[in-house]
Order: structure tokens, then sequence, then C-alpha cells
């Protein structure tokens, strides 16, 4: 998922007072369309009343095609099979979008040509961009897309006038999302996200045809019963027992079928209550969005886990439409409501032996330039390599590698004495630029990346999930990591000290130091990091003296005549 | 971390700050940059406009940092970035009390952690207040020394605490 705060290309319809935009929440299973005037929102209804348009296509295949939403911007390589998927599902969106806009023309009496449509929170790069390509082959320009959570909190917050941290629960159709937002005085600041693609409404209905299955015996498959499926489960959340043919099924056995499905969901809002390092008791307030939310269980569970009333005064299947169509009419217009989101997933670059260095942490704010300095590790080391990864990982070869640069032409200096400044700037747009600059030579290079590019939303929560499983192993890997080479570090300048002016220090001290650094070298092969760390420290103190000789020395050779960075340079070697 | 973060936050430069000030500063200044890219005709207006907006995130996201905030404050009075990176922790005493203190931790049962955590917290306090001090009768090494100290019982800190609370597994 990426950036909401601005769109810094689209300003210029500020100035277009007559234009009208709508909003759009194109779902896995409906999609809905919506007009707001004077943040007075209206969901658009076909001719029967009905405002759900089926995100159904009839592509001239056997089955009409369905929950296509799923295969948007599927992984950048893709096999001859994916490719066709992906384009269909192009397509398909493109087809649901043309009738929204005809609705909307029909109610407007007017062209409709710009819209904000809704994404949910964990779409990536490539996603978000197959939905605009949709948007294109229908004719829409997109003015933004919006994070469904956030759309739900606009339009929670403009309509109640809220202020506080919500969390917005998504349960739709086929996707699960949780959002926590900050709502102050028109700011919605988007704290952390975690979610779910594989759970949703979909899922409830197959729940409820397996536990048919197992009381009757029942010859269609899922896909042919799944609809009415739905209307029992539908019926379910009013009703304490439903018929199937003859079978009774109890709105209790349904539950706790369930149940764990449920409990899925709330481990996701555990994980973003924690990014946002919150408690249940932190929060003022849960929204409940999607139709699935209907369901009694998920809205007792939700009660139950946060202590108190969830709110869903609006329309659970129109709030994320109205949410839209309001910030729609906002970005025309321009009425001071700002959004600020986060990025998903940390990114920073791969150190000597491995670690990662992150530069910007998952879920800072967006856009956002971070800069830091790093140093060459071998003496007349004229080139160094930058590997930039994504992912919370401790160790680089666990996270996405984004891609590689080489900053050559370093002049030949100790280790330690170069010093090359890396920024990360990630813009509005989710373009990373890398650029790598040497001090002294001004030496510079540059480059650009799609962080989230080619990463599927699978991608995104398992890289999350896998940095948790591997919390521990991999901070322990790093500790090593970092031991072991700060160790060689002191090992190097020490042994160098020692050959130019061991001299300096008596038999008795020479031998005490060289005894300490066999036994640093020794230890460096196992693998008991605060050993190293321990044996390191005892090896720098036993030094502090001898590095105070050889400080006393360069001055004297500096006072001498000899070259400030020659002194400088033979200082570094200590 | 060249910018005056404070400044373009609307602070004045000092270690101790209010958490539910500097959120509503940095609000404010969204608001108004937000406000001023959306009056943007060019693109060159737009992109100042979009590096504004990245400045202001990366100095809300420094200031907010207690440690990241005391470095900004640091190269503010001296001019100059202190890379703390490889320098060696030389404060016996405080070693020593870390290192009992995971010794500790490493026998205790769980009532025990708890306890053992609250002491830490309460270190904290005493590290942070001394941080303030030194920051208001400036001296440099002072400074450090105590910013060193805290940086140490913070790691120490986020140890534990993943120790106590072994992170779930995501969704």
């Amino acid at each position: 998922m990426l950036i909401q705060i601005t769109e810094p290309t689209k300003a210029k319809n500020t100035q277009i007072d007559d234009t009208v935009a709508v909003g759009i929440d194109l779902g896995t299973t409906h999609t809905l369309v919506a007009v707001s005037k004077d943040q007075q929102v209206q969901v658009l209804a076909d001719d029967q009343g009905h405002v759900l348009i089926p995100s159904i296509v009839d592509m001239g295949d056997v089955h009409p095609l369905r929950s296509f939403k799923r295969f948007m911007g599927k992984p950048l390589v893709l096999t001859g099979q994916e490719e066709k998927a992906h384009q269909i599902a192009i397509e398909a969106s493109a087809e649901v979008l043309k009738i929204a806009r005809k609705r909307a023309e029909n109610y407007l009496k007017k062209s409709v040509d710009k819209a904000v449509i809704t994404v949910p929170a964990y779409f990536d790069e490539a996603a978000r961009t197959a939905t605009r390509d949709a948007a294109r082959l229908a004719g829409l320009e997109v003015l933004r897309l919006l994070n469904e959570p956030t759309a739900a909190a606009v339009a929670y917050g403009l309509d109640d006038k809220n202020t506080g941290t919500f969390v917005i629960y998504d349960l739709g159709g086929g996707t699960f999302d949780c959002s926590i937002l900050k709502l102050e005085k028109g700011v919605f600041q988007v704290l952390a996200t975690a979610g779910d693609v594989e759970l949703g409404g979909d899922d409830f209905d197959r729940a409820l045809f397996q536990l048919i299955c197992g009381q009757c015996a029942l010859k269609e498959s899922f896909a042919c019963v799944q609809p009415k499926a739905r209307q029992l489960k539908e019926a379910l959340s009013t009703q304490d027992n439903v018929d199937f043919e003859g079978t009774t099924i109890s709105r209790t056995t349904f539950e706790s079928c369930i149940d764990p499905l449920v409990a899925r969901t709330l481990t996701c809002v555990t994980q973003a209550l924690k990014d946002g390092g919150l408690t249940p008791q932190d929060i003022d307030g849960v929204v409940l969005v999607g139709g699935a939310t209907r369901m009694p269980l998920v809205q007792s569970r939700v009660r139950d886990y946060f202590g108190r009333e969830p709110l869903c005064s609006l329309n659970p299947d129109t709030a994320v439409v109205m949410g839209a169509a309001l910030q729609a009419e906002n970005l025309i217009h321009h009425n001071g409501t700002l959004l600020l989101d986060v990025t998903p997933l940390s990114l920073g670059l791969e150190t000597y032996g491995g670690g990662v260095a992150r530069l910007i942490e998952r879920n800072s704010p967006i856009p956002i330039s971070k800069v830091q300095e790093f140093t060459t590790f071998q003496d007349g080391q004229n080139g160094m390599s930058f590997h930039i990864v994504q992912g919370e990982r401790e160790m680089a070869q666990d996270c996405k590698s984004l891609t590689r640069f080489e900053l050559t032409g370093i002049p030949p200096m100790t280790a330690g004495a170069a010093r090359i400044r890396v920024e990360f700037h990630l813009d509005g747009d989710g373009l990373l630029t890398v650029s790598a600059h040497e001090a002294q030579t001004g030496i510079a290079q540059r480059i650009e990346v799609k962080p989230t590019y080619g990463l599927s939303e699978d991608d995104l929560r398992a890289m999350i999930m896998e940095s948790f499983d591997h919390a521990q192993e991999d901070l322990d890997q790093r500790r090593l990591v970092e031991a072991r080479i700060g160790a060689r570090r002191l090992l190097n300048s020490t042994v160098k000290a020692l050959m130019l002016d061991g001299d300096l220090i008596a038999q008795s001290e020479r031998d005490l130091i060289l005894k300490a650094v066999h036994d640093l070298e020794s230890i460096l092969e196992t693998d008991d990091a605060q050993a190293i760390d321990i044996q390191g420290k005892s090896l720098d103190q036993l030094c502090q003296d001898f590095a105070e000789k050889r400080m006393n020395k360069a001055i004297k050779a500096a006072l001498a005549g000899a070259r400030v960075d020659d002194v400088q340079q033979k200082l570094q070697v200590g | 971390m060249s910018k005056n973060y404070f400044a373009l936050l609307g602070l004045d430069p000092q270690f101790d700050v209010d958490a539910t000030v500097l959120h509503q500063r940095y609000v404010e200044a969204q608001q108004v940059l937000n406000q001023e890219n959306a009056r943007a005709t060019s693109s060159l207006e737009r992109m100042e406009c979009a590096q504004k907006i990245a400045d202001l995130n990366t100095g809300y996201g420094c200031l907010k940092e207690d440690i990241a905030r005391a470095y900004h404050l640091l190269f503010l009075a001296e001019g100059q970035h202190f890379d703390e990176d490889g320098v060696t922790f030389q404060d016996p005493q405080v070693l020593q009390e870390i290192l009992d203190l995971h010794e500790a931790m490493s026998d205790a049962d769980s009532v025990q952690k708890q306890s053992l955590m609250r002491q830490l917290t309460d270190r904290l306090h005493v590290c942070f207040a001394d941080l303030k001090n030194a920051f208001e009768s400036y001296d440099r090494d002072h400074v450090l020394t105590h910013l060193r100290r805290y940086s140490y019982f913070i790691k120490a800190q986020k140890d534990f605490e993943a120790q106590l609370q072994p992170l779930d597994r995501a969704c």
C-alpha cells in the first residue's frame, strides 16, 4: 500500500469549480458509486433502486467472471496464463467502472470523467497501477486512489466530527483490512495498517456451505450454491435458525464454525495496534465496514476485544463509497481535509556482513527523506556497492531486494575515513530515489526504484509475518555479525598500530595486548556475540594507554611540521 | 538532517518537548503545506511543496524520538553531526549495571521480570532528567555522556520488552 497524502500532479483540478468527481468503491463482490455536493453524499442506485453493482462481468466465457479484483496487478514476471488473468482483471474492472460512470452520468445529467477510487490498504503499486489502467479504459481520470479504511474514516469523521484514535475494521467480500487512524480537526493520520487478503465474506459463505454439506448430501459445487449460502448467512444475522432443504441450521452452530475466521481478523487487529504502539484501551472507537460486519458474532467479538460498542451508524456497505465521494469533492473544492498516510514496509541498505541499515521505518509518514552516512571498511577501498532492500527482517538476504548500484572512484583512504552520505527519498507516489555522495571528492550516484512494484499483497503480508517469526534469530545473527565486524576492525587497527608504534610501550604491555589480540582472534569464530563483545572491550581497554601515547607522538609530529592530513591519517590507523 | 527541525515545527530548540504540542504543530504545518500544495500552479511549485512536506515528516519523525531529538540538538549546537557508530562506550558503571540487569532478567520469573522492567523505567526517567539538565547547562561532553547512557538503557529496555512480549504471529 502506498501514498495518500497529497497528489501534487492533480492540484490543477482545483481550478475547475464546476467539475464533478464521483467516488467509486470498486469491490471484490460489489461496486458502488456516489456523488457528494456540499458534503451531502448521494449513493447512486439503478432504476430498481439497487445501489450495489455486482462486480461480475460476462466476457463471453462459460461462467461470468467474479472476484477478478484478486488478480489485479499480480507479480511483475507473469507466465502466459497469469498475464492473461491480469489483463482480463483490468478489462473486467474497466467494464464495471463503465457501469458506475454511466450511472453517475444519468444521475448528474452531465459527463463524468474524474473519480476517487478506493482500493484495499494492502494493494501494492502494481495493483494500484492496474486499477488506474482500468479506470483509464473506462474513460475516468483517477484523482486519487484512496485506501478503503481511510475512506470509511473520512465518511465517519466528516459526518460525526469525531476526534480520537479509531480502528477501521473492514471485513469485505474478499479481503480483511484493519487500519488505525488518528482523527483530529479534519486531519486523518494513518498510524498503522494490517490485513488479510485471503479472508472475507466469501470465506464465511464457504464455511456455511461446508456446514450444510456435513448435515445433508449436497451435490452442487460451492460456486453454484454460494448465492444461496450467502442468503442463509444473511438470514442468520437476524434469525436464530434457518432451513435449507429440510435441514435446520442454527446460528449457534454456524457461529462455532466461523469463530476461527473471526479470530484471524483479531490477530490482524492486534498486529496493527502493536505497530501503532497502542493497546485496545487507547482506542476511542471502532468503525465497522463491509457487509460481513453485520454478522452478530463479528460485532460481539469486536465489542469484547475493545470493551466498547463498535460504531456502525453508517451502512457498512456504503461507508467506503461515501468517504470516496467526500474525498472527491474535497479534492475538487479543497475544504482543508488532510490525509496523512504511511509506508507499509521498511526500506534500507545492506551493510557489511549482510545486515540491514533501515533508513525509512515501516509506518513512517510519507513523503519522507532520510540521510545516513556510511564509511569504507578496508584501507584503500575505492568503491562501494549499495544493495537496497525492503522488509522487516534483520538480514538483507531475507528481505526483498529492490536494486543494487555502485559508487566508484572513492580516493584511497584508510578504512573509516571516507564519508559517504546516502539519502533515501520516498515521494508521494511511492517512488524511492536513492542518492549516494562522497563528501571529499564530490562523486555521486543516484537511482530511482519503485519499492512495491512487483510485490503482491501476499508478499507484503508474508514479509511482515516472517519478520515476526524470525525476530529473535535474526537479531541474534545480526548481533553476532556486528560483533565480529567490530572485533575484526579492532584487531586490524591494533596490529597495525603495534607494527608502526610498538616501541612506544614496554615489552610487558605489548605482550598483554598481543595476548588479548590472540584471545579475541580465537573467540572470533565462535557464535558467542557477547563473549566477542566482552573480549573486544577488554582489548580496547588495554590499548587506552598505547593510544594516548600514539596521539602524543602524532601531535609532536604535527608540531614538527608534518602535514595535517598525514597526522590525521596516522591517527585513524589506530 | 541539515535543517533545523525545531524551527520547521515552530518549537524552541530544547530536549524536553511536549509530545501533544509537537503533534499539534505537525498537524498545523501539514495543513498549511497541503493548502499551499493545492494552490500551486506550476510543477516546480508542487515539487518544492512536496519536498517541504517530506522535510516536515522527517523532522517530525526525528523530534518524536528522544535520542534522535538529542542528536539533532547537538547538531544545532555544534554545527556538525555526531556519528556514534563504532564509538566504544566507556562507562564501566553503566555497563556493569546493564550487565547485571541482563543477568537478573535471564534468571527472573515473570513477576520478577515485571519488577525489573519497572526498575528500568525508573532508571530511564532519571537518565532523561540528567540529559535534560545536561542540555540546559550546555556542555558538549557532558551531554554526550548522558546521551550515550540514555541510549544504552533505551536499548536494554527494547531488548527486555521483546523478551517479555514475544510478538504474536502477524495476520
